[in-house]
């Protein structure tokens, strides 16, 4: 295999195995915290931020695995 | 925009020696801004709040209340939310920069004959993101270590259980802290990376995920990219606020575990 062919296919495994753990924990956070909503809907405004910031954090493995995948294709 | 690079690109070099890059100026502009509001804030400022004061009266205090809730002293909360607003308003300018619309794409030729954009979103290059990083996790250390140094330390090198374990199963024990005690350490450098990559990541990935659309086809490069820009716009503001509370959080937990 080719050095530039290899550096294609790393780049999009990269990005494709580390997205789906990421997926999976966002989901549950929006689940859960919609289900905690609709149970009790004068918490919805402090439930809600708090389900952004642990979502964003849940992301960034997400966002690691890209810059991974970033790095591959255009810095090395 | 067209080419994809990490890298900044160096505008111009002061003394000969340091390189200023398109990220520098962006930023040294979105200081200057916030210098003015703030000034234009301060003179202006009623006692019933009118347009801006009303936005900025808002934000400071949801971060006054996270901030209270962070820290158990009042007077210390308000000395670092002077810090972490700050953060939040630069990054906030910083990550929605890159929609300002003629802004961006001025253009320069150096003396080389390259042509580089002038300005860049400060946020979508490491080394900004890196430099608060440093900031947040320099006034984490120093703050716990200026309270209480000794016991900070301890709680890195876990050194005290081992001297006083009086029996084997004691002994194995305070080992195992020890090295759970090391692992902190690790830890705190995970920090490092995890916190200025985070931020760094979104940024990068929302503006290039706009780059590659536009030059997919011709069809694409007018409506298509509008979601992926409206979803740019609500990372950078959410990544704004997770960086922001993220660092209160981290200076109200190492000083929460010298005090406890």
């Amino acid at each position: 295999m080719e050095l530039e062919a290899a550096k294609v296919l790393a780049a999009g495994i990269a990005v494709g195995l580390g997205a789906i753990g990421p997926g999976i924990g966002e989901g549950i956070i929006a689940g859960r915290a919609l289900e905690a909503m609709s149970r009790n809907p004068e918490m919805s405004d402090k439930l809600f931020t708090n389900m952004l910031v642990s979502m964003a954090i849940a992301e960034s493995t997400a966002i690691y695995a890209l810059l991974v995948a970033f790095i591959i294709l255009f810095a090395i | 925009m067209e080419n994809i690079s990490i890298s900044p690109d160096v505008v111009f070099f002061i003394l000969g020696f340091i390189p200023i890059t398109s990220s520098h100026i962006a930023l040294f502009f979105i200081t200057m801004a916030l210098t003015l509001i703030s000034v234009y804030f301060y003179l202006t400022a009623s006692l019933v709040p009118t347009g801006l004061q009303v936005v900025l009266e808002g934000v400071y205090e949801w971060f006054m209340e996270k901030a209270s809730a962070a820290f158990p002293d009042q007077k210390r909360a308000e000395r670092a939310l002077a810090l972490i607003m700050t953060f939040f308003l630069v990054i906030i300018f910083a990550n929605l920069f890159g929609l300002l619309p003629i802004i961006n794409s001025i253009v320069v030729h150096l003396s080389s004959g390259q042509a580089v954009s002038l300005f860049h979103t400060p946020t979508s290059h490491l080394s900004m993101t890196l430099a608060f990083t440093l900031i947040t996790l320099t006034i984490t250390h120093v703050t716990a270590l200026m309270i209480k140094p000794l016991k900070y330390i301890g709680n890195f090198f876990k050194i005290g259980g081992i001297l006083k374990a009086r029996s084997f199963g004691g002994f194995a024990k305070a080992i195992l802290e020890f090295l759970l005690g090391l692992l902190d350490i690790v830890g705190e450098i995970a920090k490092l990376i995890s916190l200025s990559c985070r931020l760094f990541g979104n940024v990068l990935a929302g503006e290039l995920m706009v780059v590659v659309i536009m030059s997919l086809t011709v069809a694409t490069q007018f409506i298509f990219p509008m979601p992926f820009i409206i979803l740019g716009i609500v990372s950078g503001i959410i990544q704004a606020i997770v960086f922001s509370l993220l660092s209160l959080n981290y200076i109200s937990l190492a000083m929460a575990s010298v005090e406890e």
